[in-house]
């Protein structure tokens, strides 16, 4: 089943008489008539009321056309329709269109118990102008019976329109250029067997829909009457003698122009059509009846300027009888400016469904795409992790498997270090002090035999410094004295003797970690440097320490401000009385004080860091109580 | 939410629905089939990475097996050495051998070896040592004094051999002193008397406290003992360099580890140089030197598993 598309639509037109059938299909922007197909049901041997029969055989014969597949448009009679023309404020919306009609049409209902079907349709909207709508009305009864009959048969009815509304989709396909034009009201009135339909067109826009009683059959009868034939020729087959003044036909003609001049005054009567300029109105004629030679030219009235026929071109005959199949078609693509569907409810919902379906089947494969792209990704990705991660694995399991020989390896190195650590320390430091010595003498050799020369005195570690008498006793007055131990009994010997070894005997043996062997970090150097009158004492000191800075084996020398009167070396007091003795002969000389910090050390000990434990080990730590 | 039943939609919704429940089927499938084993796998190997990780970060190691192992062969380059360069171990051994070796001479003309002399040192043999050197530097002019000294014949310790190694060490350190013309300070103190009659000052040599090294705290044997001796002395400042050179040579190992210079003020006969200038080049020095022994003879201490773990190397 093919639901509705813009494509191509069949429109067909079950008549009383015939059953016509036209296949619209597109070409590029404008559509062309692909299939013209038309049966007459007598011919058929179809009873006129045998509904079930006729479309039963329509289904056959579709089928046969190659047309049972396509969207068929069906055209409900435009008699048991109703359809109106109204006027709305401008600038609405749809929805508040569509809820002002609803409106409208539930009044049409009034205290019929019936549901009533309707759509509406805003005709060529202009901004600021009253919107201007035509609205269609069906019982749904009607309209679901007439859609379960065509489709209990297998016609896949994708649309239901009046077939007035058809006749005007013709009108506007077949002459868009009348049909735009705004200096007359076109008239178009298709003869159908039993009934007529009027549809008064202006500027594009069906300003009214009338049914007229009077049809094909009514020329039949008026005719008959005339010649005395009960059962007449159709009106096709009939060819009228219209010189003759005193023929039926011109009777039937005034009889018809009596009935569209009723629908006219009845139409120009409503609210809507008062203020129109009514003049220069032109009469298109469509259907069965249309095709009675004569007919047209015959039918000129004062009411209207020009007859013409309206229908298609069939096998390049115009066929009025095809205009509503034409027009009915032309609403199946859902792309003719006049579309009123009166379809079921169920149908309407599954169009709309079938409307927006490509954008649910586009969003599912969209979907679909986008889950499979993500599971191609996630595999690769996974793959891609997973080789990393092996990858990774692998090397840690590398680095792992080499860490025990690592350790080793380190352990060994520090065992082995160790082994040297008190070898390394003593055994380079005479080299330091040598080292320091020649320094020292490099630096004072600049001044040699000069008047800026300048000697040392004194040179020292800091251990030799710190074990220094001096230094000793310093210490030993500032520290209070600790509380002398009390004398222990002494054991005795065989002869009452005290035993010489007892007395003798050196405290237990104490052994000493390498890494707790001290460093030499520090020399300390003492000296005079003559006083010069033009410069300033300190001036040549600052000279001495920056040579010694960038001799290289020392860091950061500095005045050694530890070193006091108290605690200087005990020559300082010979030199200083032998200078102040001589200073006529030498002048005069400034002591100077250096620490000596050695820019290299020949072992690291690294340094224990104090492993801290929980919050109390934290507070303890800081002295803090826990 | 409208009121139609699924055969209400059209065909097309169905078999778009019918559609997608297959391909959910098929993306439960392909997840079950594809990709939860992968998943889990993925989910094991880093659950075992984050344990090897985690295991190998305590170590403190680097995660990087090419830069591991070339700090390996770099270790063991360092350890075994190369053609060209002494590895770590033979070096540490080498040097051990020569800076311990100074009495091995006198250790295996008496003991034979090492173990014999730690056994066997006697109080008679130490009394017998210490009255030779004494007498010998009497002859020099030089007089010990226990007070000092902190030995005489009288002294008694547990480790004789201890004690034959001080007196070693004082003889080879005077003797050394000597022989670059230095003379060795009497101490200035009047209770510092010493000599045969009691009226010579004792000179300032002290045998100090031996020094026992142990590799890690809870040793139970020294690994090496540092023989330390005091001595001051006097003479000019280029034959103490000389002197200070000669402390290290491939024969002798008794380094310098203190060092204290002075130079006293001139007497009044110094009258300077030609130019005028004051000249003073004597010195007075005392120093600490050092010499080492190995009391367990040519063995090395064993290396303790219980050793803690030295710190990464810079680079690491």
């Amino acid at each position: 089943m093919q639901w509705k598309n813009a494509k191509t639509a069949v429109g067909l037109d079950i008549g009383r008489y015939s059953v016509k059938a036209i296949r619209l299909e597109r070409q590029g922007k404008s559509y062309k008539i692909a299939k013209a197909n038309a049966y007459i049901r007598q011919t058929e041997g179809l009873l006129e009321d045998d509904d079930a029969e006729m479309y039963k055989f329509t289904r056959t014969w579709l089928k046969d056309s190659q047309l049972i597949d396509l969207p068929i448009c069906l055209g409900l009679p435009q008699e048991l329709t109703n359809s109106q023309y109204s006027s709305f404020p401008p600038n609405l919306t749809v929805d508040n269109l569509r809820y002002m009609v609803k409106n409208l049409t539930n009044q049409f209902s009034g205290l019929s118990g019936e549901n009533f079907l309707d759509n509406f349709c805003l005709m060529s909207p202009v901004k600021d102008q009253p919107s201007q709508v035509l609205i269609g009305v069906c019982r749904q009864s009607l309209v679901e019976d007439a859609y379960s009959k065509a489709t209990s048969h297998g016609l896949n009815v994708q649309d239901q329109t009046m077939s007035g509304l058809g006749l005007a989709n013709a009108f506007l396909l077949l002459q868009p250029r009348e049909a735009a034009a705004d200096d007359s009201l076109n008239l178009l009135l298709d003869l159908g067997t039993e009934t007529s339909t009027l549809v008064f067109l202006r500027q594009n826009r069906v300003l009214g829909i009338a049914s007229l009683m009077f049809g094909a059959s009514t020329f039949q009868k008026i005719m008959a009457t005339g010649q005395n034939e009960e059962n007449s020729r159709s009106t096709v087959q009939y060819n009228p003698d219209w010189d003759d003044p005193d023929a039926y036909i011109h009777l039937a003609v005034k009889r018809l122009q009596e009935e569209i001049g009723g629908a006219i005054q009845h139409w120009l009567e409503t609210p809507e059509t008062k203020n129109l300029d009514c003049s220069g109105h032109r009469l298109w004629l469509s259907g069965r009846a249309a095709a009675i030679p004569g007919l047209a030219s015959h039918l000129d009235s004062a009411e209207w300027n020009d007859v013409q026929l309206l229908g298609p071109k069939v096998d390049d005959r115009l066929s009025p009888e095809y205009t509503i199949a034409l027009g009915l078609a032309y609403h199946g693509t859902g792309t003719s400016p006049l579309q009123i569907s009166l379809i079921p409810p169920l149908l309407q919902w599954q169009q709309e469904k079938i409307a927006r379906f490509p954008f649910l089947a586009g969003a599912l494969a969209l979907l679909a795409f986008v889950t499979l792209a993500f599971a191609v990704w996630f595999h690769c990705h996974l793959n891609t992790e997973q080789e990393q991660i092996d990858d990774k694995l692998a090397e840690l399991k590398r680095c792992n498997s080499l860490v025990p020989d690592l350790d080793g390896a380190l352990e060994t190195m520090g065992y082995y270090q160790k082994l040297l650590i008190p070898i390394v320390e003593y055994g380079n430091r005479s080299r330091t002090f040598l080292h320091a010595c020649d320094v020292l003498y490099q630096t004072r050799s600049t001044t040699e035999n000069t008047d800026d020369d300048w000697w040392c005195y004194y040179l020292s570690d800091e251990f030799s410094y710190l074990d220094s008498e001096a230094v000793k006793k310093q210490r030993e007055k500032e520290q209070p004295e600790k509380a002398k131990p009390k004398p222990q009994p002494q054991p005795f010997g065989l002869f009452g003797n005290p035993l010489e070894e007892s007395q003798e005997e050196e405290p237990a043996e104490a052994f000493i970690p390498v890494f707790e062997i001290k460093p030499l970090t520090m020399l300390y150097t003492a000296g005079f440097l003559p006083s010069h009158s033009n410069r300033g004492r300190y001036e040549d000191i600052k000279r001495i320490y920056e040579e010694l800075n960038k001799a290289g084996l020392f860091t950061g020398v500095d005045w050694f401000s530890e070193m006091t009167e108290t605690t200087a070396p005990a020559n300082l007091k010979g030199w200083g009385k032998y200078l102040a003795d001589n200073k006529s002969k030498f002048g005069e000389f400034y002591n100077f004080v250096f620490k000596l910090p050695l820019s290299f050390r020949p072992i690291t000990i690294p340094e224990e860091k104090p492993f801290v434990r929980g919050r109390g080990a934290r507070n303890k730590a800081k002295g803090g109580k826990s | 939410m409208s009121n139609y039943q699924l055969a209400d939609w059209p065909q097309e919704h169905r078999n778009l629905l019918a559609a997608a429940g297959l391909f959910m089927v098929f993306v439960g499938i392909a997840y079950f089939v594809f990709f939860r084993a992968r998943i889990q796998e993925l989910s094991d190997s880093r659950y075992a990475f984050a344990k090897t990780q985690k295991k190998l970060q305590e170590t403190s190691w680097p995660n990087d097996a090419g830069r591991l192992k070339k700090l390996l062969e770099g270790y063991k380059r360092e350890l075994e050495g190369t053609s060209t360069k002494q590895g770590l171990k033979q070096l540490a051994e080498t040097t051990l051998v020569h800076s311990s070796s100074l009495f091995d001479d006198k250790i295996k003309d008496a003991y034979g070896t090492d173990e014999n002399f730690m056994e066997k040192a006697s109080q008679v043999e130490f009394k017998d040592e210490y009255d030779k050197l004494n007498s010998y530097l009497q002859g020099k002019g030089i007089f010990l004094a226990k007070t000092i000294f902190g030995l005489d014949e009288t002294s008694l310790d547990s480790s004789k051999y201890q004690m034959l190694l001080k007196v070693w060490t004082t003889e080879k350190l005077v003797n050394l002193a000597l022989e670059h013309k230095l003379t060795v300070n009497s101490s200035p103190k009047k209770e510092d008397k010493t000599g045969p009659r009691n009226d010579k000052r004792g000179a300032l040599i002290t045998a100090m406290p031996i020094n026992s090294y142990i590799l890690n705290p809870g040793d139970k044997q020294p690994y090496l003992l540092e023989i330390p001796v005091k001595i001051t002395f006097t003479g000019s400042m280029a034959r103490f360099l000389d002197f200070a050179e000669a402390l290290q040579s491939e024969e002798i190992f008794l380094p310098m580890t203190r060092l204290e210079i002075q130079s006293s003020p001139p007497d009044d006969k110094d009258k300077g140089n030609s130019d005028g200038y004051l000249i003073r080049d004597r010195i007075q020095a005392t120093i600490v030197c050092s010499a080492f022994y190995r009391p367990q003879g040519g063995k090395l201490p064993q290396s303790s598993k219980a050793l803690k773990k030295p710190p990464l190397p810079p680079g690491a």
